[in-house]
C-alpha cells in the first residue's frame, strides 16, 4: 500500500524533470590552464594592493637612484648668498646651510643610501645562503662546528662592530658596507640552514633520492627552489635595516660624511636644525620613513605570495 | 639538562674570549701610539717612559697575555680622554645609569608592545591592525635620534615655552636633558623603548595568530569558557613563549643601544662615554667599552637561555 504511494509520488516528480546523461569527457576537462609557480606568485602579489604600491615606489626610488644624479648633478654646488632658504620655485625643497639644493642632495642621497643597502645585503645574501646551505646540507659534525661559529658571532652586536671598524679603519662607504657584512649574514645563514634541514626529511626529497637523484640534483632542483621564498623575503626586509644602520652611524659622525650626501647625514643635519628649518628635517625624514615602510610592506606581501601554502 | 647548561656556559666564555682577542688585535692594528694621536707634543723621552709604564714596549704576545689577565681582574686600562681615569671606574659609575634607562625603556616597550600586538591580532585586518603595522615599521626603522629630536622640540621646548607664557613659571614637565628625577626619564625611555614596542608588537601578533588556530582554543571555546578568559589564560599565555626568547636577546640590545639617546639627552651613561671616546679617538676607552658590552650581552643571553629551560618544559625534556 505504502510502496505504491511512494512510487506514485516519484512518478509525479519525474514529470517535471528530464534525465540528463553524465558527460564524462566534459567533466574531466580542465578549464583553467595550469599555472607555474612564478605565475601564481605574480597573481597573488597583484591582488595585494599595498605590496604593489610598495613595489612601484621602490622601483621609482631605484630609477631616481640610477638616473637622478645624472639629471641633477650639482649636489655639491654651494651658494652662500642663499643659505637655509625655505622651499621656493627655484629650490623645491629649499637649501641647506651652505646653500646647496636639498632636492638635488636628496636625489644623490637616494643613490648612496640605496647602494649601501643593496650592496651590503647582497653580500650578506651570498655569504648567508652559501654558509647556511653548506651547513644544512652536509650536516653532522661540520654543521655543528659551523653553528658554533655563528653562536659566537651572534653575541657581538652589529652597532659595536660598526663603531669599532669605522673608528679604526678609513671612514667611508667601503668600510661601512664591510662593517655591515661582518655579522649581517648570520640571520640568513640560520634561516637557510633551518629550511634545508627541515626539507631534507620531506617526502619529496626522499622520493627523489629513491628515484636515484644525486646530491647535486637534490640541492639544485629541490632544496634551493623551495627555500627561495623565505630568502627573498629576508633580503627585502633586511635592506631597510642596513640603510637605517648608516643613519645611526651618521649621528656619531661615522656615516657617510659631507659633502657626499646620504639619507643618514641629511637626517642628522635636519634633526640638528629642527624646528628652525623644517624642510631640512622633513624632506629626508618623510622619504626615509616611506622607503622603510615600502620595503617592509613589500616583504610582507612577498611572504604571502611566495609561500604556496598561504595562497587562497 | 646539566650538559646543556655546561655547554652554554663554555660557549659564553669562548665568545667573550673571541671578542677580547679580536678587539686586542684591532687595537694594535692602528698605527702610532695611544699617546701621540695628532697634535699632542710629547718628547721622545716622555713617550719612552709612557710606553714602558703601560707595557707597550713589550712583544705583542706578552702584551696580549697581560691584557687578558688585566681584563680578567677587571682592569680595562685608563681613558686618555677622561683625564687618565680608569675605564673600570668610569664603567662602574656610568653603567648603573645606562641600565636604569634601559630597564625603564624595556618595561615600557614590553608592556606597550605586547598589548599592541594582542590588540592587532584580535582585530586582524581592521584599522588597529594596520595602525600597529605602521607603528611597528616606523618604530623599527626610523633612527631614534629623529624621534628624539621631534619629542625634545615639541614636548620639551614647545610645552615649557607654552607653560612659561601662560603660567609664568620655568617648570618643565619634560626636561630635555640630564637625568635627575622621574620627569627627566620620560622622553628618553619612551624613545629608547619604541624599538622594543615595534618588534614585540609584530612578534606578539604573529604568535597570537598561530595560537588562535590551535585545537585547544576550539576545545576551550566549546567548553563554554568566556571570551576574556580564553584570550588571557589560553591565547596570550601560550603566545608569550616566543616573545620571552626574543626579550632576552633584546635586553643586551636595549642597554647597549642607548648611546644615541644618551648623548642626545646629555645622560651621563656608558653610551655617552662611548660616543665621546669615539670622537676623542680614545681607543682604550672604546675598546674597553666594547669588551664590557659584549660581556654584558653574552651574560644576559646566557641567563635568558637558562631561564628559558626552566620556563618551557619542552626544552627541558628535549635536552
Amino acid at each position: 500500500m505504502e510502496a505504491t504511494t511512494i512510487s506514485g509520488k516519484t512518478a509525479e516528480f519525474q514529470k517535471d524533470f528530464t534525465r540528463v546523461t553524465r558527460d564524462i569527457e566534459a567533466s574531466q576537462k580542465i578549464h583553467r590552464e595550469s599555472m607555474t609557480y612564478l605565475q601564481g606568485v605574480v597573481r597573488t602579489l597583484k591582488r595585494n594592493k599595498v605590496a604593489v604600491c610598495s613595489l612601484v615606489f621602490i622601483l621609482f626610488l631605484i630609477l631616481v637612484a640610477v638616473f637622478g644624479p645624472i639629471l641633477f648633478p650639482d649636489y655639491q654646488k654651494t651658494d652662500l648668498l642663499h643659505t637655509l632658504q625655505a622651499p621656493s620655485k627655484e629650490h623645491l625643497l629649499g637649501t641647506d646651510e651652505l646653500g646647496r639644493d636639498v632636492l638635488t642632495r636628496l636625489i644623490r642621497g637616494t643613490r648612496i643610501s640605496l647602494f649601501i643597502g643593496f650592496a651590503a645585503e647582497t653580500i650578506n645574501l651570498i655569504i648567508g645562503v652559501l654558509y647556511g646551505g653548506i651547513a644544512g646540507f652536509i650536516g653532522g659534525k661540520v654543521d655543528n662546528a659551523m653553528m658554533r661559529v655563528i653562536d659566537v658571532l651572534m653575541s657581538i652586536p652589529q652597532t659595536l662592530v660598526m663603531i669599532l671598524m669605522l673608528t679604526v679603519l678609513k671612514r667611508g662607504m667601503g668600510t661601512l658596507i664591510l662593517s655591515l657584512t661582518v655579522t649581517g649574514w648570520i640571520g640568513l645563514a640560520r634561516l637557510v640552514r633551518g629550511q634545508i634541514l627541515a626539507m631534507r626529511e620531506n617526502e619529496y626529497v626522499i622520493a627523489a633520492r629513491v628515484l636515484g637523484a644525486g646530491k647535486r640534483e637534490i640541492l639544485l632542483n629541490h632544496l634551493i627552489p623551495n627555500a627561495i621564498g623565505p630568502i627573498i623575503v629576508n633580503y627585502t626586509m633586511s635592506i631597510p635595516g642596513a640603510i637605517g644602520a648608516e643613519a645611526g652611524m651618521s649621528y656619531l659622525g661615522l656615516g657617510i660624511s659631507v659633502p657626499e650626501a646620504s639619507w643618514g647625514n641629511m637626517l642628522q643635519f635636519g634633526a640638528s636644525q629642527f624646528p628652525a628649518s623644517l624642510w631640512l628635517f622633513f624632506a629626508p625624514a618623510i622619504l626615509f620613513a616611506l622607503s622603510m615602510l615600502a620595503f617592509n610592506l613589500l616583504g610582507d606581501g612577498l611572504r604571502d605570495a611566495l609561500d604556496p601554502k598561504m595562497r587562497k | 639538562m646539566r650538559n646543556y647548561i655546561i655547554k652554554r656556559i663554555l660557549l659564553a666564555i669562548v665568545t667573550i674570549f673571541v671578542v677580547m682577542t679580536l678587539t686586542f688585535f684591532i687595537m694594535h692594528a692602528i698605527p702610532g701610539t695611544p699617546f701621540r694621536t695628532g697634535n699632542d707634543t710629547i718628547s721622545e723621552e716622555s713617550l719612552a717612559v709612557l710606553m714602558t709604564r703601560y707595557g707597550l714596549d713589550q712583544p705583542l704576545y706578552k702584551q696580549y697575555l697581560k691584557y687578558v689577565g688585566n681584563i680578567l681582574r677587571g682592569d680595562f686600562g685608563v681613558s686618555t680622554s677622561n683625564g687618565y681615569r680608569s675605564v673600570t671606574e668610569i664603567i662602574l659609575t656610568a653603567f648603573p645609569i645606562s641600565a636604569d634607562l634601559g630597564i625603564r625603556a624595556l618595561i615600557f616597550g614590553t608592556i606597550a608592545g605586547i598589548l599592541l600586538g594582542i590588540e592587532a591580532s584580535l582585530h586582524r585586518g581592521k584599522a588597529v591592525d594596520h595602525l600597529s603595522t605602521v607603528i611597528a615599521i616606523i618604530g623599527i626603522s626610523v633612527p631614534s635620534f629623529v624621534l628624539g629630536t621631534v619629542l625634545q622640540t615639541v614636548l620639551g621646548l614647545g610645552l615649557s615655552g607654552w607653560v612659561k607664557t601662560v603660567f609664568h613659571t620655568d617648570y618643565q614637565l619634560f626636561p630635555i636633558a640630564r637625568w635627575q628625577s622621574f620627569r627627566y626619564t620620560l622622553i628618553p625611555s619612551f624613545v629608547l623603548g619604541m624599538g622594543t614596542v615595534a618588534s614585540l608588537a609584530r612578534l606578539m601578533r604573529t604568535s597570537m595568530l598561530d595560537v588562535i588556530d590551535q585545537d585547544y582554543i576550539k576545545t576551550a571555546k566549546s567548553k563554554g569558557i568566556s571570551g576574556w578568559a580564553i584570550i588571557w589564560k589560553h591565547e596570550v599565555r601560550n603566545a608569550l613563549m616566543p616573545v620571552v626568547t626574543v626579550l632576552g636577546r633584546m635586553i643586551g640590545g636595549v642597554v647597549t643601544g642607548s648611546y644615541i639617546i644618551e648623548s642626545q639627552f646629555a645622560i651621563p651613561g656608558l653610551g655617552k662615554y662611548l660616543v665621546n671616546s669615539i670622537t676623542a679617538r680614545d681607543y682604550t676607552m672604546t675598546m674597553g667599552l666594547t669588551v664590557f658590552y659584549s660581556i654584558f650581552i653574552v651574560a644576559s643571553m646566557l641567563l635568558v637561555d637558562l631561564l628559558y629551560c626552566v620556563i618551557d618544559p619542552r626544552v627541558r625534556l628535549a635536552k
